[in-house]
């Protein structure tokens, strides 16, 4: 996987295993998911602007801070700084020297949540998915074993990721969402 | 939420189609690089993208994806044809063809299975994983094990002694909370209702806790997880040797309360030795006693703390011994 560099492979271990963490306090402080979205893709933008990345002790609580940076200037180019939310700007309380453990496994809410949308997939992609990602067989092998040309397995690798990014970004978000689901149907069968 | 800024989705998507094109050797690798320097929006998008795609390999989740599997399959496999009535070759196509179909509806048939070892109450076993290393099953305990790009153990219950053999392929060590990378060395790892321990003897291991605390172990620490979380301590040779004493077929009380003293021998024993008398539960009590031999332990209660036992049901139960 040559296409991969070294920052791409740090963000993965320190900093992308912590972004429910991101998205959560991009929220508090923003108040509104398509905001906070950008928060926090800001951030990580201004992290691979860095020269120095590597040398960047706790790359989290920098993250943090970056989304923190962000949402400040937001704030002071709007008319009016809710109380609340300058509030939580100076409660933020990250030990920024504190290194962060060299092993950090993907815990299991995360991967029972990766499960779960792949087996929500559709069959033929997560047959695709699997195939290549699991048992770890090259694309043309993926190609023969599923009777479809290499190109069709790319197009279904390509949906499948696609939907594992947008499932598991809105984690958060997707909760919430869930819940009120259940609270319209409530509703609804109290019309009934 | 539908519109989490638009541009934002798409270059989500975009990322995504580059790391697939790149990955099935279709992309074109200037081009690529082109658009990554573009703007650190692009490279940020693309190690997302990376990201997410890497957890997708993550050997666990075969675990997670099989037991569905397993359990749908009796009821989506096909009746098979009867043999006698078909010749050699209908029925190779007719397996053929029940293989497709199958594959075709979405069930893996050719997924990576486990391998699983069990042990029963008072049992212990000795297994020589495919690397040449070693894995000592401890009473009542079950293990599965993976070993093709890397080498995955899971203790899913139960207690076991790994002695792992140096390898360039990493070895993982899963259970439920307590996940691990072990070095070459020796390591073991308790399971019980309320609480687990993995304990490094010889060697280093990276232990993770619920994905949340995550530290290096030398030889001598332990991970200690229990109902007030997660946390490091250090054993001292008479509690590695206690905690190790199963593998030579003893268990060693070194001034251990008697009702835990009692749920220790008890791991061993179809049937447990409980408490008549519940004032008994604070005695302290030391020394060593075979496994295989509840006979001697009950014995020298007898003799040591005039502590009776009688047989009732499928229970063994003590009482204080009254002056005649």
């Amino acid at each position: 996987m040559a296409w991969l560099r070294d920052i791409d492979i740090w963000f993965a271990d320190r900093v992308f295993v912590f972004s429910d963490q991101h998205r959560r306090y991009a929220i508090k402080l923003a108040r509104q998911p398509e905001e906070a979205e950008e928060l926090v893709q800001e951030a990580y933008a201004r992290l691979f602007a860095l020269d120095d990345w590597s040398s960047i002790a706790n790359p989290h609580a920098f993250t943090m801070r970056i989304i923190r940076n962000l949402a400040i200037e937001r704030f002071r180019r709007a008319d009016i700084v809710r109380l609340d939310q300058s509030a939580l700007l100076r409660a933020v309380d990250i030990a920024d020297d504190d290194p962060t453990p060299d092993v950090v496994a993907m815990d299991r809410a995360e991967l029972r949540q990766v499960a779960t949308v792949m087996q929500d997939m559709p069959p033929r992609m997560r047959e695709a998915l699997y195939l290549r990602r699991i048992e770890g067989l090259p694309p043309a092998q993926v190609a023969e074993r599923m009777n479809i040309s290499v190109s069709t397995v790319e197009t279904h690798l390509v949906k499948a990721l696609r939907l594992l990014v947008k499932r598991l970004d809105r984690r958060e978000t997707g909760a919430k969402a869930e819940h009120a689901t259940s609270w319209e149907k409530k509703e609804r069968q109290g019309q009934v | 939420m539908g519109e989490e800024g638009k541009a934002g989705a798409s270059l989500s998507d975009r990322a995504v189609d580059w790391l697939v094109a790149l990955d099935c050797g279709t992309a074109d690798r200037a081009a690529f690089e082109a658009w990554r320097t573009a703007d650190p929006r692009h490279a940020a998008a693309f190690a997302q993208a990376a990201a997410t795609w890497r957890r997708t390999a993550d050997p666990r989740l075969s675990v997670l994806l099989d037991q569905p599997a397993e359990a749908q399959q009796p009821a989506t496999e096909p009746t098979p044809p009867p043999p006698a009535m078909l010749s050699r070759r209908a029925v190779a196509g007719g397996a053929l063809a029940a293989l497709v179909a199958t594959v075709g509806t979405g069930t893996f048939l050719a997924w990576p299975r486990r391998a699983y070892a069990a042990t029963a109450v008072g049992e212990r076993r000795t297994l020589i994983l495919p690397d040449g290393s070693y894995a000592l099953l401890n009473t009542d305990t079950r293990v599965g094990w993976r070993f093709d790009d890397e080498r995955d153990f899971w203790i899913e219950r139960g207690e076991a002694t790994l002695l792992v053999r140096e390898a360039a392929k990493p070895f993982r060590l899963n259970s439920d909370p307590i996940d691990a990378r072990l070095g070459a060395g020796k390591f073991n790892l308790r399971l019980e209702r309320e609480s687990a321990q993995l304990l490094v003897l010889a060697g280093r291991a990276a232990a993770v806790y619920r994905g949340t605390l995550a530290r290096t172990l030398a030889a001598g620490n332990a991970l200690v997880v229990d109902g007030a979380g997660a946390q490091v301590s250090h054993f001292s040779p008479a509690a590695i040797a206690a905690a190790t004493a199963w593998e030579r077929g003893e268990i060693v009380f070194n001034g251990m309360r008697l009702d835990r003293a009692l749920a220790e021998f008890n791991r061993y024993l179809p049937e447990k030795i409980v408490l008549q008398d519940a004032d008994l539960a604070p005695t302290r009590l030391g020394g060593s006693f075979r496994i295989a031999d509840p006979d001697g332990f009950l014995q020298a209660l007898q003799q040591g703390f005039d502590i009776g036992h009688r047989q009732q049901g499928n229970q063994i139960r003590l009482f204080r011994r009254r002056a005649a």
